[in-house]
C-alpha cells in the first residue's frame, strides 16, 4: 500500500466528504489522505483519555480500522471531525467497559478535597497556565475526572452529550467537571512550587 | 454569600450555564467576586484552565502506525474468509498481550479461568502439538520456546542486523520507538517463557509465542517496507 505522488496531490484537493466516499469504495491512496489529516488529532485524544502512549497507538489503530469499515455510512450531515471524534470517543468508552474502568463516585452534595483545600489555603495569584504542564497534569487525574474534562472542555461536548455518553446524570457530569479542573489547579500549583524550591 | 457557595458554583458561572440560577444569585456571586479577591483569582485560574484545555498540543503516534493499519485494512479487504481472518487473529492476539499487563477486569480473569479449564479438560494441547515434537523442561531452560523456535529466530536475526546496520541513521524518535516495540514483544517473549517453564507443552502459551514472533515479523517487514 505504497503512495503514489501524483494521486496524493489529487487526494489532498478532495474533501473530507469526497475522500470518504471514495474510501467507501475502497480507495486506500483517499483513505491514506483521511489518515493523515486527522491521525493527530484521534491519536491525541485516545492518548489524552488513556494516558497511557501504548494503550493510545492501539486504540487509534483500532479506531482507524473501524472508520475504514463504516465510512461509508458517513453522510456528510455534519463536520466529518465530528464525526469521527465521536467515534473515537465511543471506541474508548467501549474500551474503558471493557476494562472495567469506573467513574469516581460522586455526591452531589459531598465536599471534596481540592474544595476544602482552597478554602483553607485561598488561591494564588492567577497565573498563566502552561499548555504542556496542563497536558502532563490531566495525565494524573483520576480516569472519571480525567474522561469528563476532556469531553468537556477539550473536545467542547455538552454536559448533556457527555452525561449521555457516560450513562451518568447531566449533574455528575458538572460536578465530576468541577472537582476535575479544582484538581488540576492544584496539580499545577503543586508543580510551579516544586519548580521553585528546585530553583532555590 | 459564603465563599464556599461561590466556590461551588464557580464552574457552571464560567461556562454560562446559570439557567439554573435567578438573576439574583447571579448578582450575589458577581457581588461576591469583587469584594473577595480570593475567590476573584480562583475564578481566573479556572478560566485560565478552561481557555488552555481548548489550545493543548497535538501528540504524534509513531510513524510505522499507517503501515499497520493500512496493512490490517488490507487484509480484510480481499476476503472476510481469507487471509483477513489470520492477521485479525494474531492482531487479537497482540492487543490481548499489550492490554494483558494491567487491563484484566474480574470478568475476563474468571474467562481466563476456565477456558483454561475447557484446555486442560478437553486436552487440547496435544491437538495444538500434535505434529510437532513436543518440548521438554530443559528445551525451554535452555531458551527454546517452540520446537521450530530457532528456524524463526534465525530469520529474523539475519532481517534485524539489516535493520540494525541503517539504524544508526533514522532520526531518534524513529529510533526510539522502534526500539520501544522490540522491547514491548522482548518482554511479553520472556513472560510466555516463564510461563513455559511450569509447563513446557502449555499449548496457549505455545500460540502465543507464535504470535508475538509473528509480530515481530511484521514490524521488520514493515520497516523494510518502508525503506528505513
Amino acid at each position: 500500500m505504497t503512495t503514489d505522488g501524483t494521486n496524493n496531490v489529487a487526494s489532498n484537493s478532495l474533501s473530507d466528504y469526497e475522500l470518504a466516499q471514495a474510501s467507501a469504495r475502497g480507495d486506500m491512496q483517499a483513505f491514506e489522505t483521511i489518515y493523515k489529516r486527522h491521525h493527530r488529532r484521534v491519536y491525541s485524544l485516545c492518548l489524552r483519555m488513556v494516558a497511557n502512549a501504548t494503550e493510545a497507538e492501539d486504540l487509534t489503530q483500532e479506531v482507524f480500522i473501524q472508520l475504514f469499515r463504516k465510512i461509508g455510512s458517513f453522510r456528510g450531515e455534519s463536520a466529518f471531525t465530528t464525526w469521527l471524534h465521536r467515534l473515537t470517543v465511543n471506541h474508548v468508552l467501549m474500551h474503558f467497559r471493557k476494562r472495567g474502568v469506573r467513574l469516581e463516585k460522586t455526591t452531589e452534595e459531598g465536599e471534596i478535597g481540592e474544595i476544602q483545600d482552597f478554602l483553607q489555603a485561598g488561591a494564588e495569584r492567577p497565573r498563566f497556565v502552561d499548555r504542556i504542564a496542563l497536558d502532563k497534569a490531566i495525565s494524573e487525574l483520576p480516569p472519571g475526572y480525567r474522561t469528563v474534562f476532556v469531553l468537556h472542555d477539550v473536545e467542547g461536548f455538552e454536559h448533556e452529550e457527555v452525561a449521555n455518553m457516560l450513562g451518568v446524570s447531566v449533574g455528575t457530569s458538572k460536578s465530576q467537571l468541577h472537582k476535575a479542573r479544582m484538581r488540576l489547579r492544584q496539580l499545577l500549583n503543586k508543580k510551579t512550587d516544586t519548580k521553585k524550591e528546585t530553583k532555590k | 454569600m459564603e465563599c464556599r457557595a461561590v466556590v461551588s458554583s464557580l464552574s457552571d458561572y464560567l461556562d454560562g450555564r446559570n439557567i439554573w440560577a435567578s438573576d439574583d444569585e447571579v448578582e450575589r456571586i458577581e457581588t461576591h467576586l469583587t469584594n473577595c479577591p480570593t475567590c476573584l483569582n480562583l475564578k481566573l485560574e479556572l478560566s485560565e484552565i478552561k481557555n488552555a484545555a481548548r489550545e493543548l498540543p497535538v501528540h504524534t503516534p509513531p510513524l510505522a502506525l499507517w503501515a499497520r493499519i493500512s496493512k490490517a485494512i488490507e487484509a480484510e479487504v480481499p476476503s472476510e474468509n481469507g487471509p483477513a481472518r489470520e492477521t485479525q487473529n494474531a492482531s487479537g492476539w497482540w492487543g490481548w498481550l499489550n492490554s494483558r499487563k494491567f487491563t484484566f477486569s474480574l470478568p475476563q480473569l474468571a474467562a481466563a479461568g476456565a477456558f483454561v479449564a475447557i484446555l486442560i479438560v478437553a486436552g487440547i494441547s496435544g491437538i495444538f502439538g500434535a505434529n510437532q515434537a513436543p518440548l521438554n523442561f530443559q528445551d525451554v531452560r535452555s531458551g527454546l520456546l517452540l520446537p521450530e523456535e530457532n528456524e524463526i529466530k534465525a530469520n529474523l536475526e539475519h532481517r534485524l542486523d539489516a535493520i540494525n546496520a541503517r539504524k544508526a541513521q533514522w532520526d531518534s524518535q524513529r529510533r526510539a520507538d522502534f526500539e520501544q516495540h522490540m522491547n514491548k514483544i522482548d518482554e511479553s517473549l520472556k513472560l510466555c517463557r516463564h510461563m513455559l517453564e511450569g509447563n513446557p507443552n502449555d499449548a496457549g502459551h505455545q500460540e502465543m509465542v507464535r504470535a508475538l514472533y509473528d509480530e515481530k515479523r511484521r514490524l521488520l517487514e514493515d520497516v523494510e517496507r518502508l525503506k528505513w
